[in-house]
C-alpha cells in the first residue's frame, strides 16, 4: 500500500517538473526512465539513512532569470560564473585563451547514470540551464574558474546541468560556490559531468553553503583518461538535505584520483556524502579522506565504496572516514565498502567515530586556553590534514575560516 | 497406457536421481511428507513429533508470516532459486545403510580423514561404519552425561525439551530471533524438525565443552535445525558445533536458527567449524548454508563470543551476532572464511549496543582463491543509550590468484558521541617476497601458502578450543589444496 501512496506522490512531484513544450534525445530517454523509476525511499540500499520525504512533499516552480547579484568572491582573480535560480548568465571577467564556454541547450551525451538513478534522470530530463565549459589540448589556466550557485526566490527548482572537458595536457582549478541569500525551501537537483582527457589535470573545489532551508542533490560524474589527475575538495557547511553524489570511473592507466572532504553539520541538518571510485584500468592510485564533526541533531552519512575491476592489477586504493560527535542526539552512519576482484592490489579502508579527547581538552585549559577556544582548536587540527590537501590557497584561507566559525561550542 | 508408462518413467527417474545423488544409499523412504509448504504440512510435523499445542500455533504463526516474505537479494551472492513447493519438509530419521568396515567407505573421504588427524575409531563414526558397543568415544559419551547431569545441566535434543522442559524453552524461544526475523528464520521457525538444547543453571561452569559432536542422539539433524542455549546467572560454557569432517548430505538447503540468551555474569563460547558439501571444482552442487545466529546478552556483564571457521558450502550466508543489551557486556566475533573453486561466502557479524559500558570485537579473516567470491558484510550499531561503547573491527581479506573476489559491506551506525568506534579493512595477496623466503629455505609453494594462511588467521585460530585448533589449520590447508597454479 505505501508504494502505491510513495508513487501517487511521486506523478504530483513530477508535474511541476514536467514541461510544456517537447523534449527531444537524450532528455526524453530520461524523461521515459523516470516514468519505470521509484521515487528513492529508505529501502533503497542507496538512499538507506537518507530520507527524502520532505523533497518528495515539497512543490517547486520554475523561476526563470536573468541579470546578475552580489556573491562573496572566493578568489577576486578568478573568472565567474553565476547560476542564479538554475540560469547560468554571461561570465564575469576576462576569458583566458584556451577556454570555450558554450550553452547547452540539449543534451548530446550524458554520462550520469540516468536510467537507473532517479534525480540524475531528473536533471538530465528537465534541466533548467545547461553550461559546458572546455579547456583546449594543452592550456593551463592558472586564473581559477569559480561558479557560483544562488537563487532568488523561495520554493524553486534549480536544476543546471555542467559539462567540464579537459582536452590533453589540459589542466585548471575549478570552484563550486553555493552561495545562500536568504531565499528558502529550494531544491537544487546539480549534474556535473567531467571529462579528463590524457594527462588532463582537474582539481574541483566545492563549498556548500547554499542556506539550511535548502535541499541539495549533487551528482558529479568523472572520467578520467591515461595519465590524468583528478582532485575534488568538497567542504559540506549548509543544507536541510545534502547528498554528494561523487561517481569517478578511472578508465585509462596511470591515473590518480584525490576525494577530500569536510562536513560540518549542527542542528537538523542532514549530510549525505556518497562516493564510488571505479577502478577499470591497472596502475591507478586513489586515496580518499573525509572527516566530519556533527552537533545538536544533526546527521551525516559517509558511503565510500571502491571497486576493483578483474583486470584492473596494481591498484592502490586507500579510504579513510573520521568522525566527531560532539552530542549525543548527533548521528553518523558510516560505511565504507571494498569490492575487489583482482588480486594484486593494496587497499585499504578505515572509519572511525568518537569525541573530543577531554584529556586534550584539559590540557589545553590547564595552559590557560578557555574551553570553547580548545575546543575550537581540536575541531581545526581534526579537520586540517583534509583543508591541507588544497592547493588553492584563496580557497583554503577561505575555508579555514569559516570552519572556524561554525561552531558556536 | 503411455501415460502409465510415462508415470513409471518419472517415478523411475527420481527414484535413481533421488539415491545416487551423493553417495549415500539410504532405505526406502517410507515415513516421508508430501512435498509442499503449507499448513497441513506443518500440522503434520507437529503431530509426527506429538508437539503441544502451543507449539503448533508458534509454527502455523511463523507459517502465515512466512507467507507474506519475499526471498532476500540483498547478499553478494548469485545462486539459483530454491523451489520450497519441491522440498519435503519432514522425513523420519532415515537409518543409514551400515558399513561393515572402512574398506568400503570412498577412498577420497579416507585420504581426507586422514590429512585431518582424524582416529581410526572416529572416521568410522563419522563415515558410519557400524562400531562396537564399548567404543571410546560413546563410553566417553555416556560418562559425560553423567557429569553434567550432577551440576544440574540441561543438554538434549530440541525435541526432548519440548516434552521435559517446555517451560523453559516456551519461554526462550523465539526471543532472540523473532518469528518474523528474515526469510530463512521465519521458515525455519515453521518447519524446524529438530535440534539441540542447552541450559547452564545459575553459578555453574560447565566442566567440559559441549559438542553435538557427542550426542549420540542426534545422528542426522536434518535441515531446519534449532539450537536454543540459556546460560543463567554467573555460568560459563563452551559449545562446539559441526566439526572439520567433510559433512555430505542430502539437503541442498540448510536454514538453522541458533540463539543464545547469557544473563547476568554468564558467559557463552560459541564454535563453529563448518565443512558442509562446497560443490565439485566446477561449481555443480554443494550446499546452500542460511543461517540466522543471534546471542542476546541479557545480563550486566555477560559475554558472548563467536568463533567460525566456514570452509564448506557453496554458498553461505550467516551473520552470527550480538546483541549488548546489559551494561558492560561484551561482544566477539572471530571469523575465518574461506572459499575456493565456485564458492560464494557473505559473513560477517551484527553488534548492536544497548547497555552502558558495552564492548564490541570484531576479527575476520576472509580468503578466497579459484573463481570464489567472499564478502564481509557487518554491522556496528550504536544506540543512544550505550554510553561509553566500544567497538573494534577489523577485516582483512587475502586472494590467491587473480580471478577470485574479496569484498568488505561494513555498516557503522553511531548515535552516542561517548562511543569509540573504529573500523579497519585490508586487502592485498600474499607477499611473492615471504614465498620466496620459504622457498630458499626448501619450502614448497603449496606449503608456504598454508604456512603464511594460518599465520595470517593465528587470531582467530588462537579462540578455538586445543584439539578443534589443529584440525581447523589442517583444514585450510585443504581446502586450499589445489588453489596454487
Amino acid at each position: 500500500m505505501s508504494q502505491t501512496l510513495t508513487a501517487d506522490k511521486k506523478e504530483l512531484f513530477l508535474e511541476s517538473f514536467r514541461v510544456s513544450e517537447g523534449i527531444s534525445g537524450v532528455s526524453k530517454a530520461a524523461e521515459l526512465a523516470l516514468e519505470n523509476l521509484d521515487f528513492p525511499t529508505t529501502r533503497d540500499e542507496y538512499w538507506k539513512y537518507t530520507r527524502l520525504t520532505k523533497i518528495l512533499n515539497g512543490r517547486f516552480s520554475v523561476e526563470p532569470f536573468e541579470g546578475s547579484e552580489e556573491v562573496v568572491s572566493i578568489n577576486e582573480r578568478a573568472l565567474h560564473i553565476e547560476c542564479i535560480n538554475g540560469y547560468f548568465q554571461s561570465p564575469v571577467g576576462e576569458i583566458q585563451e584556451g577556454i570555450e564556454i558554450t550553452s547547452v541547450e540539449e543534451v548530446e551525451e550524458a554520462l550520469v547514470d540516468y536510467q537507473n538513478e532517479f534525480f540524475s534522470a531528473l536533471n538530465t530530463a528537465y534541466f533548467t540551464s545547461g553550461i559546458k565549459i572546455k579547456i583546449k589540448a594543452g592550456v593551463e589556466i592558472d586564473k581559477s574558474i569559480q561558479v557560483n550557485f544562488l537563487s532568488v526566490n523561495n520554493n524553486i527548482q534549480v536544476q543546471p546541468r555542467i559539462e567540464i572537458e579537459l582536452e590533453p595536457n589540459a589542466s585548471a582549478n575549478f570552484i563550486f560556490n553555493w552561495h545562500h541569500n536568504g531565499q528558502e525551501g529550494n531544491f537544487y537537483n546539480v549534474v556535473s559531468e567531467l571529462k579528463l582527457h590524457e594527462n588532463a589535470q582537474l582539481s574541483l573545489h566545492q563549498l556548500q553553503a547554499g542556506g539550511d532551508e535548502n535541499f541539495l542533490i549533487n551528482t558529479t560524474q568523472v572520467n578520467q583518461q591515461r595519465d590524468s589527475k583528478f582532485a575534488i575538495h568538497t567542504i559540506s557547511l549548509e543544507g536541510k538535505v545534502l547528498r554528494n553524489n561523487l561517481n569517478i570511473a578511472v578508465e585509462g592507466e596511470n591515473c590518480e584520483s584525490i576525494l577530500n572532504g569536510v562536513y560540518l553539520a549542527y542542528g537538523s541538518q542532514h549530510f549525505d556524502n556518497h562516493t564510488y571510485v571505479d577502478h577499470i584500468a591497472p596502475n591507478c592510485y586513489s586515496s580518499e579522506n573525509y572527516k566530519g564533526v556533527m552537533d545538536d541533531k544533526s546527521t551525516a552519512v559517509f558511503n565510500g565504496k571502491v571497486m576493483v575491476q578483474p583486470n584492473a592489477q596494481k591498484i592502490n586504493a586507500f579510504q579513510s572516514n573520521q568522525n566527531i560527535l560532539l552530542s549525543d542526539d548527533a548521528t553518523i552512519n558510516s560505511k565504507p565498502e571494498l569490492e575487489i576482484y583482482a588480486d594484486d592490489v593494496q587497499c585499504s579502508h578505515g572509519s572511525t567515530t568518537g569525541q573530543l579527547d577531554e584529556e586534550a581538552v584539559f590540557y589545553l585549559r590547564s595552559r590557560g586556553v578557555s574551553e570553547v577556544s580548545a575546543k575550537k582548536m581540536m575541531i581545526r587540527a581534526f579537520v586540517f590534514d583534509v583543508l591541507e590537501e588544497i592547493k588553492l590557497e584563496s580557497f583554503k584561507e577561505h575555508v579555514e575560516g569559516l570552519v572556524e566559525e561554525k561552531f558556536k561550542l | 497406457m503411455a501415460d502409465k508408462l510415462a508415470q513409471q518413467d518419472a517415478a523411475l527417474d527420481e527414484q535413481i536421481n533421488s539415491d545416487y545423488k551423493y553417495g549415500f544409499t539410504t532405505d526406502i523412504e517410507s515415513d516421508l511428507a508430501p512435498k509442499g509448504l503449507n499448513a497441513d504440512i506443518i500440522k503434520y510435523i507437529s503431530a509426527k513429533k506429538n508437539e503441544p499445542q502451543w507449539l503448533l500455533e508458534f509454527r502455523l504463526a511463523a507459517l502465515e508470516k512466512f507467507e507474506s516474505l519475499q526471498e532476500p537479494e540483498w547478499a553478494h551472492v548469485n545462486y539459483p532459486k530454491i523451489d520450497l513447493q519441491e522440498l519435503h519438509f519432514y522425513a523420519a530419521p532415515k537409518p543409514k545403510k551400515k558399513l561393515n568396515s572402512l574398506d568400503e567407505v570412498d577412498p577420497e573421504l579416507l585420504d581426507t580423514f586422514n590429512k585431518l588427524g582424524i582416529s581410526l575409531e572416529e572416521q568410522k563414526r563419522l563415515s558410519g561404519v557400524a562400531v562396537d558397543v564399548v567404543m571410546d568415544s560413546v563410553s566417553v559419551a555416556t560418562t559425560f552425561k553423567e557429569t553434567l547431569a550432577e551440576k544440574g545441566i540441561i543438554f538434549c535434543s530440541f525435541s526432548e525439551a519440548v516434552k521435559n522442559h517446555p517451560d523453559l524453552v516456551r519461554k526462550y524461544m523465539g526471543t532472540v530471533v523473532p518469528v518474523n526475523d528474515n526469510y530463512y528464520a521465519t521458515l525455519n521457525s515453521a518447519v524446524f524438525t529438530d535440534g539441540s538444547f542447552c541450559y547452564i543453571p545459575k553459578g555453574v561452569r560447565c566442566p567440559m565443552e559441549l559438542s553435538t559432536y557427542f550426542r549420540i542422539n542426534e545422528a542426522n539433524t536434518g535441515q531446519f535445525e534449532r539450537t536454543l542455549i540459556i546460560a543463567d546467572e554467573g555460568s560459563y560454557v563452551s559449545y562446539l558445533e559441526g566439526c572439520t569432517a567433510p559433512m555430505r548430505d542430502e539437503n541442498q538447503l540448510h536454514a538453522a536458527i541458533v540463539e543464545i540468551v547469557a544473563h547476568k555474569d554468564a558467559e557463552v563460547k560459541y564454535s563453529t567449524v563448518q565443512n558442509w558439501y562446497p560443490g565439485d571444482k566446477n561449481g555443480v552442487g554443494g550446499i546452500y548454508n542460511f543461517v540466522t545466529k543471534r546471542g542476546l546478552c541479557e545480563g550486566s556483564n555477560s559475554k558472548i563470543s563467536w568463533t567460525q571457521v566456514e570452509t564448506g558450502s557453496a554458498v553461505t550466508w550467516k551473520y552470527p551476532s550480538c546483541v549488548l543489551k546489559g551494561d558492560h557486556s561484551v561482544g566477539e566475533f572471530y571469523s575465518v572464511a574461506v572459499t575456493n573453486n565456485f564458492q560464494q561466502a557473505d559473513t560477517g557479524t551484527k553488534m548492536v549496543h544497548i547497555g552502558k559500558n558495552t564492548k564490541s570485537t570484531i576479527i575476520s579473516k576472509g580468503i578466497s582463491a579459484g573463481k570464489s567470491n567472499n564478502s564481509y558484510r557487518g554491522l556496528v550499531k550504536i544506540n543512544k543509550s550505550a554510553h561509553n561503547a566500544r567497538n573494534f573491527s577489523q577485516c582483512d581479506s587475502l586472494l590467491l590468484g587473480d580471478t577470485c573476489g574479496a569484498h568488505t559491506f561494513p555498516y557503522i551506525e553511531t548515535q552516542n558521541k561517548s562511543a569509540k568506534v573504529e573500523h579497519e579493512a585490508t586487502t592485498s595477496k600474499i607477499g611473492e617476497d615471504q614465498i620466496f623466503y620459504c622457498n630458499q629455505r626448501g619450502i614448497d609453494t603449496e606449503k608456504a601458502i598454508g604456512l603464511i594462511v594460518n599465520g595470517y588467521c593465528k587470531d582467530v585460530l588462537n579462540q578455538l578450543p586445543m584439539e578443534f585448533a589443529v584440525e581447523a589449520q589442517k583444514l585450510l590447508d585443504i581446502s586450499l589444496e589445489g588453489s596454487v597454479g
